[in-house]
Order: structure tokens, then sequence, then C-alpha cells
């Protein structure tokens, strides 16, 4: 797969289900652009993103929408939550968008695993960074997606959250089998892993399997 | 609810102040609209009025019919109403003008009840008939001499309130009108004529009604004093004029073709008409003249056009705007599976919702708006429609119809959902990506940006910041600059237009300065004088002239004739010298008037009014319109002051005889009904023996016409004599005499009402007095009125682009807060960024400047020369005031708008606003 931006990257590898990795390296190495191209919403300039076979980028612009909706969880440094919905709005939001009905009793799971129990009306601007966070990681699961990408999801929060915020998405991985991609500069985090691949100038440098 | 339209209702709510800017805008845009095809419909409302008036409430007519025919029209379902005319007969009134011409007779038609609400007959006084024995009789009576000629037969007056006795017959060869003057079926006639003939009915006078002058209702020829009763005719002659109304009104045409085609036996003889004035107005087509409404709809169209421009430049606006600051709010909602189509319809959802508000408020803005204008002017539509015609009674009203409302709502529809199409397509078009990254807002161009070093040192560096970011964001600034430069243009288009109206009325009216003139004639001076003494003392009337007045030809030798005046002569005189002949009046005006006159010109009173030596002052501005230089010029037909010999001449009719015609080189005159003497009844004369040439000395020149030498002499010479004069210049060969009464007034309406009533108790026709100062007022008021609707136009226009300019550059200013925080965080304080923002305020409203003012100084250029090829003559003039006063409005509008948004911002703490993630 190739992206075009500044410079050429190239990215040959493959992914298990399931797996964990975190995704390390300096500044401007693609690591984002990587992770866009993984989740279906920036096309590579050229090559292929297979994903359970299928070829992600050979869907029209409607399809790759519904699959990002069903199939991706994204999750950003900054929350991105829409400031004009509340808690339990912002989590529910891709299966609003399917026009389905909420299962109430996901969302109940989803409000206790993140602790948010109590706040499902407040506003982003009502809660802390932390509770910003896991709300946005509550959208990410509410569909149950294949894969969770997450791009530098602590580096907003303080060692207590960031830790918390790891366990989480650590349990997703775990308890439903999702794959999931942190980029992190967190050492720390990255070593929590299952593999860890680290990108200079848009190539792929290291490529290790910590854990089985 | 769908989560997208609720993220719109709650995105919405939150910039209150941007919503609620657009949604005026809305209502502005809305209000316009709607007034503007309110006042259009109004007009053409106005119109079928008027053509109602003129021409009567009708579609086709058809005539002559029998009882028969007319009852196939009623019953026919395509037909909505008929109502009939029908010839009852003529009857003779023994009375003539001239001996040689036929007796006056009197036609009697009769109308049913409808025809007396349908048809063009008005009540000048008196009432509409009830019965058969009741008439109405037309006011023809009273023109063309026909009363003169009963008093002098020795009849008497007729008026309301009178007997008539008539022996009524049928006379087939006058015929009802126009329309049946074809060949009417001549044996029925002659059945019916010699059933009635010898029939006598008396009727009673009720009313007496204005005639109308519509061929297909004109009752035969002049001689006819016309009088309508009241029912059918089928006491008189069985034949009808069958006037009718369709369920459609554009299908006439087919109809009458079809029931009345004159290729079919039956329809022999029978005419048909549309009524195409009032047709003309008919929306379902018809024989429409379209010259009418095609102009209406083309006016229409143009207003329309440059309302939705400007609307559209701002809603477009304020959609981009709000695209634009939720970029990442719709990347976002992309990144995480909102499809394209579902981006598009949240921003098609907020035009629906901003409409739904905006529009009917509009709707209502307009209506009060329009509804307050026109009761404000409706003193001065009345002038302007009194003037189209004297005895209209019809006023100019707001007519709003249902249709107008709708069309109204569609066009504001259109015109929001047009400007939020491209915003719409951006927001499709907004990749997640660079929508998180929010690095597409701000595409900074890359190549350099210089900076005059100037700025630098006026502004320091917060001017050459303000410099960098409008240079380089020019497409977020060219909304702003637009519609101010869009402001400016069409503010200083309309001042320079009507200031152009209002000078070249004015020019045009300078001419005339009188208020009142009366012209009529008489067999006598003592007559003429007597009404003088009683119309000077007439209601607010301050001062009163009496002129007897004469048309005729003058020469004169080339040697006193100016130069440039050479090519206006064309005539030859009848001596063929080498003189040169003008087209001329000549006034004999009261003495007193004179006097004065002379007096207060510094004239000598001994020189212009000695009887032994007649001088006439002259009036001889010649005006002539050069179309190659598109210019007006005037000058004198006289080259000097001094003395010259101009001889006058002309021809007249003898005293007690009237011209009738030219046989063998001779004219022959017939005896008028007022002579009474012996002479012949006709007498032979050569053209010399009715020709008068006479020499009279000419004076000073005037450059402005007196009050009392006025009328429609254009380009003629006028000469001005005292009336103590008259004898000795010309002696008197006619047998009556044209006079001029013209009169000065504080008060024209009542002046004119008075003297109307002194002369109709004097027994004398007021037909010809001309209220001057009405059409003065009738034209300034005109004036006003288009001052009126012009102004609120743009007043309206540019507020909407006010609201457009603020609703960009607020938006603007908070998209930047992030910027100016970190300015501020690292040591810019509150009077760098002030200084910052106010050299942007300059350069928004100098960039407007610099392309609106050469551009408006151009178009009113072009207006200026459209209105001196109308035959004006303006010097064109600069519209400084309008270029001052816009430039200021564009400052106090873009200065303000800055004030306001930066005020939120100064009390920004830096490092919050820098952090804060939820702005």
């Amino acid at each position: 797969m190739r992206m075009r931006y500044t410079h050429w990257i190239m990215y040959p590898s493959q992914l298990k289900k399931g797996e964990f990795v975190a995704i390390i390296g300096p500044s401007g190495s693609g690591k984002s652009t990587l992770l866009h191209a993984l989740g279906g919403v920036d096309k590579p300039t050229s090559g292929k993103v297979w994903m359970n076979g299928s070829d992600v980028y050979a869907q029209n612009d409607e399809q790759l929408a519904i699959f990002r909706r069903r199939q991706v969880g994204l999750i950003y440094q900054f929350y991105n939550l829409i400031p004009v919905l509340n808690v339990t709005e912002n989590i529910t939001l891709p299966v609003l968008m399917d026009g389905r009905e909420v299962n109430k009793q996901r969302l109940e799971e989803l409000l206790n695993l993140l602790k948010l129990k109590g706040r499902e009306d407040h506003l982003p601007n009502q809660l802390s960074g932390g509770q910003q966070q896991r709300v946005s990681i509550g959208r990410a699961l509410m569909n149950a997606p294949a894969v969770m990408l997450a791009d530098e999801p602590t580096g907003n929060l303080d060692s207590k959250n960031s830790q918390e915020i790891i366990e989480l998405l650590k349990l997703s991985n775990e308890k439903y089998d999702q794959t999931l991609i942190i980029i992190t500069h967190d050492e720390n985090i990255a070593l929590q892993a299952d593999r860890i691949i680290a990108i200079e100038d848009g190539r792929i440098t290291r490529d290790e399997v910590i854990r089985k | 609810m769908n989560v997208f339209h609720k993220v719109t209702i709650e995105t919405v709510k939150k910039n209150k102040v941007r919503t609620l800017v657009t949604i005026i805008g809305i209502m502005l845009s809305t209000a316009l609209i709607f007034s503007v095809a309110t006042t259009l419909y109004s007009f053409i409302c106005f119109g079928k009025d008027m053509a109602i008036y003129n021409s009567g409430d009708w579609h086709g007519v058809a005539a002559p019919l029998t009882q028969d025919r007319v009852d196939e029209l009623r019953d026919d379902s395509k037909i909505d109403e008929v109502f009939c005319l029908g010839a009852v007969g003529y009857a003779d009134t023994g009375v003539k003008l001239h001996t040689e011409m036929k007796s006056y007779k009197y036609m009697v038609i009769a109308a049913d009840e409808k025809c007396f609400e349908n048809l063009p007959y008005h009540l000048k006084s008196g009432r509409y008939p009830e019965n058969d024995s009741e008439i109405i009789i037309s006011d023809i009576y009273f023109e063309n001499n026909i009363d003169d000629a009963f008093r002098a037969a020795g009849k008497g007056e007729i008026g309301i309130g009178s007997t008539i006795d008539m022996d009524m017959t049928i006379d087939i060869s006058g015929g009802i009108g126009d329309i049946l003057t074809e060949e009417p079926d001549e044996e029925m006639l002659m059945e019916k004529a010699s059933e009635i003939t010898g029939t006598h009915k008396t009727y009673t006078i009720v009313g007496i009604y204005e005639q109308p002058y519509i061929s297909e209702i004109m009752e035969g020829d002049w001689n006819n004093i016309n009088c309508l009763t009241m029912g059918d005719s089928s006491s008189g002659s069985g034949i009808y004029t069958a006037f009718f109304k369709m369920k459609k009104a554009g299908n006439v045409g087919d109809y009458l073709n079809q029931h009345f085609n004159f290729n079919e036996e039956r329809n022999a003889g029978i005419s048909t008409a549309t009524n195409d004035e009032l047709l003309a107005y008919s929306l379902s087509g018809g024989k429409a003249d379209a010259g009418f409404l095609m102009s209406v709809f083309l006016i229409g169209s143009i207003v329309f056009g440059i309302i939705i421009f400007g609307s559209v430049a701002l809603i477009y606006n304020a959609f981009a705007i709000s695209v634009s600051e939720r970029t990442k709010q719709f990347g976002l909602l992309s990144s995480i599976g909102a499809t394209k189509k579902q981006i598009n319809k949240m921003i098609e959802f907020e035009a629906l919702l901003l409409s739904l508000i905006g529009i009917p408020l509009g709707i209502l803005l307009g209506y009060c708006g329009i509804g307050i204008t026109f009761k404000a002017l409706s003193t001065r539509f009345d002038t302007i429609t009194k003037m189209i015609s004297d005895s209209n009674p019809v006023p100019f009203k707001l007519h709003v119809s249902w249709i107008v409302i709708l069309i109204s709502i569609l066009v504001a529809e259109f015109t929001v959902r047009l400007s939020a199409w491209i915003p719409s397509v951006r927001a499709q078009r907004i990749s997640a990506v660079e929508a998180i990254r929010q690095s597409g807002d701000i595409k900074a161009k890359n190549k350099k940006i210089r900076t005059p070093k100037i700025i630098y040192k006026l502004f320091g560096l917060p001017g050459v910041l303000a410099q960098k970011y409008f240079k380089r964001s020019k497409k977020r600034y060219r909304a702003t600059v637009w519609s101010l430069f869009m402001s400016i243009t069409l503010f200083i288009s309309a001042y320079a237009f009507t200031t152009g109206l209002v000078r070249s009325v004015e020019e045009e009216m300078g001419t005339e300065h009188y208020d009142i003139q009366y012209l009529t004639s008489f067999n006598d001076d003592e007559s003429a004088d007597k009404l003088f003494a009683k119309l000077k003392d007439a209601d607010e009337v301050y001062e009163a002239a009496c002129s007897e007045y004469i048309e005729m030809r003058a020469n004169a030798d080339e040697d006193v004739i100016n130069s440039e005046a050479n090519d206006v002569f064309h005539y030859t005189s009848v001596t063929e010298s080498t003189d040169k002949t003008v087209e001329t009046v000549v006034f004999f005006v009261d003495d007193d008037t004179y006097r004065d006159f002379l007096k207060e010109n510094g004239y000598d009173t001994d020189k212009y009014m000695d009887p032994e030596h007649p001088m006439a002052l002259t009036y001889d501005i010649h005006e002539e319109y050069d179309i190659v230089d598109s210019k007006t010029f005037k000058y004198h037909i006289f080259d000097s002051d001094d003395e010259k010999k101009v001889k006058i001449e002309y021809d007249y009719d003898p005293k007690g005889y009237v011209r009738d015609s030219i046989a063998d080189g001779k004219i022959r005159f017939v005896k008028t009904a007022y002579n009474v003497s012996d002479d012949p009844d006709e007498i032979y004369l050569t053209k010399e023996e009715t020709w008068v040439e006479h020499d009279i000395a000419v004076g000073a020149r005037l450059s402005k016409r007196p009050f009392f030498a006025v009328g429609d002499y254009y380009n003629e010479c006028t000469f001005i004599f005292p009336k103590s004069l008259r004898d000795s210049v010309i002696p008197k060969h006619s047998n009556y005499y044209l006079y001029s009464y013209t009169f000065l007034s504080n008060d024209h309406k009542e002046s004119y009402n008075a003297i109307k009533e002194i002369i109709n108790a004097e027994g004398g026709d007021d037909e010809f007095i001309y209220d001057y100062a009405a059409e003065v007022e009738y034209i300034r008021n005109m004036v006003v009125i288009i001052k009126v609707f012009a102004y609120g136009f743009i007043v309206i226009i540019s507020l909407i682009a006010a609201a457009n300019v603020f609703n960009t550059i607020s938006t603007n200013i908070a998209l930047r807060r992030r910027e100016f925080a970190m300015l501020r965080s690292i040591g810019m304080g509150t009077k760098g960024l002030n200084r910052m923002m106010n050299f942007e305020c300059l350069l928004y409203g100098g960039k407007s400047l610099l392309f609106g003012l050469p551009i408006s100084f151009l178009i009113a250029y072009f207006i200026n020369k459209g209105f001196n090829s109308a035959n004006s003559d303006i010097t064109f003039e600069l519209p400084w005031k309008a270029a001052i006063i816009s430039a200021t409005s564009v400052f106090i509008v873009v200065f303000s708008t800055m004030i306001y948004s930066m005020r939120k911002i100064k009390k920004d703490n830096p490092i919050d606003a820098l952090k804060n993630e939820n702005l």
C-alpha cells in the first residue's frame, strides 16, 4: 500500500484477528496515515487493504461509510465528540446513524464498564478529559467492531487516566476478540501490546511479536 | 428524531447570533420579494380596474342579434354572463346647428341592469333609470354646441328633471353603433319600423352620463344625442347588441370564431369584437396585448434577479460559514460512518429550518412594509391617477392575492436552496482526514506575499499580519468585499438615477410658470371682459390675465434673423421674397397686467403702449434637439432687441360665416346658426379676400415666457401687445375671438374649482380649464414615489449586505480565536490586536470602495447620458454626496462588526482558549 503525502510509504504486512498491536515511531513518520488507511478513512494512493478477505477500498463511498460505521472503531487523541450531543447520544451515534434501535442492555454494559453511569445526559463540556475519552471509547465499542484503531488515546491524559483507558481497551480486546491497534509514544503502553511495529519515514523498521 | 436532525438543531441553537442574522437575511429578502411581487400585481390590478372603468367589464360582443341568438348565448355553458343593449328608436329633435346639416336626433337605447354595472356609462350627475320612462342623457349634448343650438332654436335648456316628448322611429341608415351599421337584417327592421313609426313616448331625464368612446358601444354618428333607458328593447326593434363574459376569458377569440363564423349564413351581417383593453390584463391569455404584461414581467424579473442575487450572496455565505465551522464535525461523522448523503441532508435540514422561520416572518414583514408604504403614498398616488383621467375614480391600491404569496414563498425558498447548494456540495467533499486535522480550512497560498514597508511603518507588525492574512485567504473575504461592493454600486446608481430624474423634470417644468389656464372663445370683447372681472376674484387667485390670441405666420427679413436660426425656417412666404417665415401666435393681453409686466421688467411703458406706434415684445426662444450631439440647443430667433419690421399674415372666416369647402378656386362660406341676419346663406370669396397681411414693429426679446402668454406654442414666436392696441395692430374680421385666461394661485385646487363654478354660473363652456399646477404636482409626486421605492429597495438590499458583512467578519474572527489567543500568549497586547483588526477593516472597506466607486461613477455617467438622450440637457456631476454616504456606511458597518466580535475575544484567557477543544 502506498500513500502519497510528502513521501512514499509502504506497508507490506499482515495483522491477526484479536491481535493487540502498538505502532511507534517519531513524529511525521506516517503512523496516523497508516491508521486512517486501515480504518477506511483515507484511501491509499496505490495498493490495497484487505480485511477478512475483502478489499476495503473496492467499496464505493456509501459502502465505505457503512464499513466504517460497523466494522471499525476509531479513537483519537483529541476526543472528537459532538459537542451538542450528550454522553448517551455520543456513544450510540454509530447505531443511530444506521437508523437502528439502540440495544439498551449493551449500552448499560458499556456505561458501567466505562464508569459513566450517572452522566448519561451530560454534554462533553461538562466532563473531564478522562471522561470524554471514555465516551469516545464507548462510541468506538458500541457496534462491537472487528477492529479498534486508537491514535494516541492517552496523549492528553494524566498517568492514572491513561492506564485506566489502556485497561479498558485491553479488556475489550480480550473480551470481544477485537483487533486493537494503538499508536503511541508511551513506551509503557507499547510494552503492553502483543506486537510492536516501528515506523520511520514511511517504512516499517521493526516488527516484533512480544507476546503470543 | 433522526440524530442528524438533532445535531443540526442543536448546532443552530448554539450559534444564536449567526442563526439570527441568517434568519433576518432570509426575512429581508422574502419581504423584498413579496413587496415587489405585490406591487407589480397591484399595478396589473390597477390596469385591469382602469380598463374596466374605461371600456367595461365584458369579454366579447356580437351584434345585431335577435332574441333567439341572445338566448342561445345565455344557455351556452362556456358563457358566464350576458347583458344587452337594445335599440328602442330614434326621435327627431328638429334642431340643427347649420342649415346644411341634418337635424339632431335622440337615439334611445335600452339597457338592462347589468349593462349599467358592466359598461362604462359613468354618471356625471343624477341617477340611473329605474324604468322604461326614465332616461339618462349623454354629455354629448353639452358639447359640440348642441346645447347652444337648442337654445338658439328656442328649445331652451334640458337637464335633470326635464321631460322630452319623442315620436319614435327606427332609422336603419343610422344603425346602432359601428357594429350594427353593417347590413342589419333589413327585412326585420323594416317590419319593426312600420310597427313603431309614430309611437309617442315621454321620457324624464334622471341623469347625465359621460359618453364612452369605445367603438363597440359608440352609438351612431355625432348628430345623435344618446339616451339610455332601462329595460330590453322588446318594445323597439328587437335587435340587440349582446355583451358577454366567458367563464375563461382566454377563450373568447376562439368562441367568437366558432359561433359567429361569418362564413355561415345565419351569421351574415353579424359583427363581433373583443374587449382587448381588458383582455390585455387577463393572465389566462386571450387576445392579450403582450406589451403591458410583458413589461411588468420583465421589470419583475430584473428586480427579482437583483434581489435573488443579493440574497443568495448573504444566505450562501451564512451556510458556507456554517459548513466551515462544522468541518470538523462533518469529518468526524464521516470517519465514524456517516455517508455523503447524510451529511448533505444535514445542511438541507438546516436550510429548511431557517426557511420555516424566516419565510413566513418575511411575508409578514413585507406585507406590513408595503402596506405602510402604500398608505403613506396614497394621496400622491391619487394625484397621479386623477391626472390620467379627470373623472377616473379608480385608486391605485394594494392588492394581495394567494398566488402572489405562493410565488413569493417559492422564490424565497428557491433562493435559500440555491444558497445552500454549493456549501452542501463542499461539505460532502470534506475528507474525514482533512477535517479531523482541520488543515483544510486555512489553505494558505504558497506564493510569497510582499507587504509594502509603509504598512509596517504605519501599523507595525499587527498591520503586516493583517495584510498577510487578508492576502492569503482571499476566498474567505470575497463574500464580504463583494457584498459591500454591491451595496455601494446600487446605492450610488439609485442616487444618480433619482437625481437625474429630478433635474430633468425641473428643467422641463422650468419653462412654464403659470398655475391655471382657461381657453374659450367669444363673439365680442365685452363678454370676455365681463367674465374676466369675475374670474379675477376667484378663490386663492393672486394674479390673473386675460389675453386674446391669434395664430398666424410672420415674415421677417434675413437681416433681423439670428444666423443660428436660419435653419429653422423652411416655409416660403406667399410673397416669395427673401423673407423668412415662422409660425407665430400674437397675444393681446389686458392693459393692467401688461403695464405691471413692463414696469417689473424695466421696459418703457410709453414705447410699448403707444397707440400711434404699436410695438410688440417677443418671446422668441427656439429649442432644438440635436441627435448627433445628444444635446438641446436654445437660441433667439431674432438677433437683436432693436426695433424690427415684421409682416404678419393669416386667413379668417368672415363674421357670421363658417368655412365649408373649396370650389373653382374660391372658398365657400355658409351662414352660421347664430347669424340671424338677412345675409345670404352662402358666399364665395377668394383666398386673397380672406387674407390679412399687416406690418408690425417688434422690439425687445424676452428670455422667459410671461405667465399670460402661455400655451402649446413650442418653437413658435410669440408677439405680445396690450389689449388697447388691438385694433391698431390687426383689424377685426372674424366672427369669434379666442381668449386665454391665465391665473397664478396659492391653492390651485381651490382656484380651479372656483373658476369652474364661475364659468358654469356664467353659462360658459368649462371644457378647456387646464390645471397646470396639478401636472407639476403630479410629476413631482411621481418623482417622490419613484424615490421612495428606489431608496426603500436599496436600503433593504443594503441591510442584507450589512448582515452578510456582519456574518462573515464575526465568524472569521470567531474561527481565529485560537490564533488571537496564541498572539496574546506570545506578547501582543490589546492595542496591537486592535491595530491589526482596524487595519483589516480598512482593507475590506478600501477594496470594496476601490472597485465600487469607479464602477458606480461609470454607471452614473451612463444614466446621465440616458436622460440626455431622452431630451433633457443636464450636465454630468459626479455623485459625491452618495459616494461619501456609502463610504461612511461601509466603514461604519465593518468597524462596528469588528468591535462587536472582538469584545468576546478580548475576554478570553489565552491559555484556556488554546487548550479548549470545544470552542
